[in-house]
């Protein structure tokens, strides 16, 4: 509803009362959209506005009233500090003389460069070491390339970059496993280290084993990377081998062979090593061995190993290795996973395709081959009855029993012995004729002289060339020469023994294992006869196999093996020697390991 | 030749505030010390107060001078790659001179270097520019001979990536990026 409304202001008069100033009455009139004006009024309240307000009046001196003030003072914040000092009796001096050139150096503008960015290599602490104080001594360092260019160590050749990481893994940790994949210079790197840890002196009495006839290449080694360091080789008979371990000398060197000899020896002596390096580690991957029980019972407050196979056929290798490094620290029932996590901060492992970045890449490409027809009559035929065979051997089945089969079974896969068809034949051949049109060269390895000499006449067209234990050593240079050079000569036929080390076929793209080995070690050594460095370009690597037969048995073995390797270390690195077991060899079979079974790898036999 | 080089630096976290250290060279470039302070940070007041003299106040005057109050062997010359130290010129005897950081040196981290707003002005010697307050009266030829002491190898900006992964250890928290 809607209505409008009209306010009137009474004065007293008009009421007949007297008002003071707020003597106000009023009254609205309302009037409805009907037309019906009403007419409302105050009531209730109106006595409180007629009373006086009593008002009292006050003065204030502003003149002479100051304002308060509240001081904020800043003076010195209240800071906290922690410090470090570096005695320099014991920090990493290497040595505190200044590099002589700097003296006789004239003082040029442009020199020294003090702004180069060239590559540095810090030391990190390793992560067992708790104290700040300790952590921050080793961070506080210069990097490793300052450090050893301001001492008086001289190198006869410039390390590589990762090698400087290696010594910097090395130098700071009492547990380590330097495992770079063979070649890579753990021997350098290990030098240096003991050479750091011997200036600094945080190290004087150093004991390295390693295998007998390695030696006199650490000998040699030492004399080459650390010349000032007096090395003493423990050798001779009791008498003098006792006066040596009694001596004191920075360097020691001693084999496994005559720490085992030497035992009641060791014990018997008061000596503490500073610190222990096992050269190839591997060999104490046995629990139980002699080798390492007494590795792991010299006194030492150090301890290293270095190995390119800290896992050969199973976790527990690894974890056995860590017993002579940190007692307790692995143990066999870890999962892989924590085994890994656990084992990060003691092993650094690195392989040429990581570090030799220059390379171009290798591509493996697997084949999975279908018998032929005939190829898998012969197979399962020789299979079945080579088995029975060796069931009935019984307790005088030996390891060589099922060598024989698996060799027997491994030339089946690449020719049919009645009727010599090969798929594997079949395959190659098709793939030549792409690389001989794109005017490639290729190289076919076989662990077999007979397979090569069988691939050769239908492959003649493609020109190839033969290199393998029946090519007189006086001939293999001319053919490596002609191979290169002549542009009709598309392939060449290799066996592995004779072709897989020393040779520079860096101008092959391609590679064809027809067979394969035993051992990805052997394989790897002769893919990297065409990939190497000085490669021209990728390298594709083909390895052939037969499918649901022995090949793919072995094969998925050893890519398990490899797979361990790799989830352990994360790296596309392969386990060398990492052959198969005496145990996988039978199981290739199904058939038990004999109780009188020697333990011995085929890799390692190989 | 030098007997010890100074290298301060103070570095900021959002969270935490600021970090200082400072490490004491020889002409080697072999660590004699390293100091460092717990973080700090400025009050409200003084952020109001302070305005853009701020980080001048808390890096050069206060944590420049605690850091040098604590060495045994105070250094013949200072370098700091954080524009605000150079505010310990005006409470300290020690020379100090700032060495711009290389950025594409810097690791990523979750610390940042404090800006200042001061105007300098360049000091080169030799190859190697640096800058001073505008009223600090240093010698080039003092600079050129302390400098001249060091070793070939010695990299002047190197040691701040040390001093900086040595703050990050002392500070965990402040190791996240």
């Amino acid at each position: 509803m809607f209505f409008t409304r009209k306010a009137a202001k009474h004065s007293g008069e008009e009421d007949g009362h007297q008002f003071g100033w707020a003597d106000i009455a009023f009254h609205e009139d309302m009037k409805w959209q009907s037309g019906l004006t009403v007419q409302t009024h105050a009531t209730g309240w109106q006595g409180q506005l007629s009373r006086c307000i009593p008002i009292e009046s006050k003065s204030w001196d502003i003149q002479n009233n100051a304002p308060a003030v509240v001081p904020i003072r800043f003076g010195s914040m209240p800071l906290r500090t922690m410090s470090v000092f570096f005695d320099p009796a014991s920090q990493v001096p290497l040595g505190n003389k200044q590099d002589p050139g700097d003296k006789q150096r004239p003082k040029t503008k442009s020199q020294p460069d003090r702004k180069s960015g060239q590559r540095r290599t810090r030391i990190k602490p390793p992560s067992d070491i708790v104290k700040l104080e300790d952590r921050l001594y080793y961070l506080l360092q210069p990097p490793l390339e300052n450090l050893l260019a301001s001492a008086e160590l001289r190198f006869p050749f410039q390390p590589f970059p990762y090698q400087f990481e290696g010594i910097a893994f090395l130098f700071p940790r009492e547990s380590a496993i330097l495992a770079d994949e063979m070649g890579l210079g753990k021997t350098m790197q290990a030098i240096t280290a003991i050479r750091m840890l011997l200036l600094s002196q945080q190290a004087r009495n150093i004991l390295l084993v390693c295998p007998k006839p390695l030696v006199t290449n650490w000998q040699r080694e030492f004399q080459l990377w650390a010349p000032e360091i007096p090395v003493t080789v423990v050798e001779g008979d009791a008498t003098r081998r006792n006066f040596i371990w009694q001596q004191n000398a920075p360097v020691r060197i001693a084999n496994y062979e005559l720490l085992m000899r030497d035992r009641e020896m060791l014990e018997d002596s008061a000596l503490h090593f500073d610190l222990v390096v096992l050269d190839e580690a591997q060999r104490i991957k046995n629990r139980n061995s002699t080798t390492a029980e007494i590795a792991r019972s010299l006194p030492r407050s150090r301890s290293w190993a270095l190995t390119g196979t800290p896992i050969e056929n199973s976790v527990e290798d690894l974890v056995n290795i860590f017993e002579f490094l940190a007692p307790g620290h692995l143990r066999s029932e870890m999962n892989i996973r924590t085994i890994s996590k656990e084992s990060r901060d003691h092993i650094l492992r690195r392989t040429k395709d990581q570090v030799l970045t220059e390379m171009p890449p290798k591509m493996f490409r697997d084949e999975q081959l279908e018998l032929t027809l005939g190829q898998r009559d012969r197979y399962r035929a020789a299979e079945d009855e080579g088995i029975v065979q060796l069931e009935d051997l019984g307790e005088t089945l030996t390891i060589q029993h099922v060598f024989e089969l698996v060799l027997r079974l491994k030339q089946i896969c690449n020719f049919d012995p009645v009727s010599g068809a090969s798929c594997k034949l079949e395959r190659l051949e098709a793939d030549l004729e792409e690389i001989a049109a794109s005017r490639k060269k290729a190289i076919v390895f076989s662990q077999w002289v007979g397979t090569l000499q069988r691939l050769a006449e239908p492959l003649a067209r493609f020109g190839p060339l033969q290199y393998h234990g029946q090519i007189p050593s006086a001939r293999r240079d001319a053919v490596i020469q002609q191979f290169k050079e002549d542009p009709s000569k598309h392939l060449i036929l290799m066996s592995y023994g004779a072709g897989s080390v020393g040779l520079n076929l860096q101008f092959c793209e391609y590679v064809f294992l027809f067979d394969r080995w035993w051992n990805p070690a052997v394989e790897d050594q002769a893919v990297n006869r065409a990939h190497r460095i000085g490669a021209a370009g990728p390298v594709t690597v083909t390895r052939m196999m037969t499918a649901d037969t022995i090949e793919q048995r072995i094969h998925e073995v050893l890519e398990e093996k490899r797979e361990l390797f790799n989830q352990l270390f994360a790296t596309a690195g392969t386990p060398r020697h990492a052959g198969l077991s005496q145990d996988e060899i039978f199981g290739l079979f199904n058939l038990a390991t004999p109780r009188n079974g020697k333990s011995k790898s085929k890799g390692q036999a190989a | 030749m030098a007997d010890s080089l100074g290298f301060l630096s103070v570095r900021q976290h959002a969270e935490h505030g600021y970090f200082g250290g400072f490490l004491i060279l020889n002409a080697m470039a072999r660590p004699l010390e390293f100091h460092c302070t717990l973080p700090i940070k400025p009050s409200r007041a003084q952020v109001l107060l302070y305005g853009a003299t701020l980080n001048d106040f808390v890096c050069g005057e206060q944590i420049g001078q605690a850091l040098l109050k604590k060495s045994k062997q105070p250094p013949d010359l200072i370098l700091t790659d954080c524009p605000p130290v150079l505010a310990l010129n005006h409470v300290s005897d020690v020379t100090t001179l700032l060495l711009r950081e290389d950025s594409a040196r810097q690791p990523t981290t979750s610390l940042t270097t404090p800006t200042s707003a001061t105007p300098t002005r360049k000091v080169r010697v030799g190859d190697q520019d640096f800058e001073s307050p505008l009223d600090l009266d240093c010698s080039t030829e003092v600079i050129t001979t302390i400098l001249d002491g060091l070793a070939s190898h010695f990299e002047l900006q190197e040691p701040f990536q040390r001093i900086v992964e040595a703050l990050m250890e002392a500070h965990p928290i402040v190791r996240a990026a």
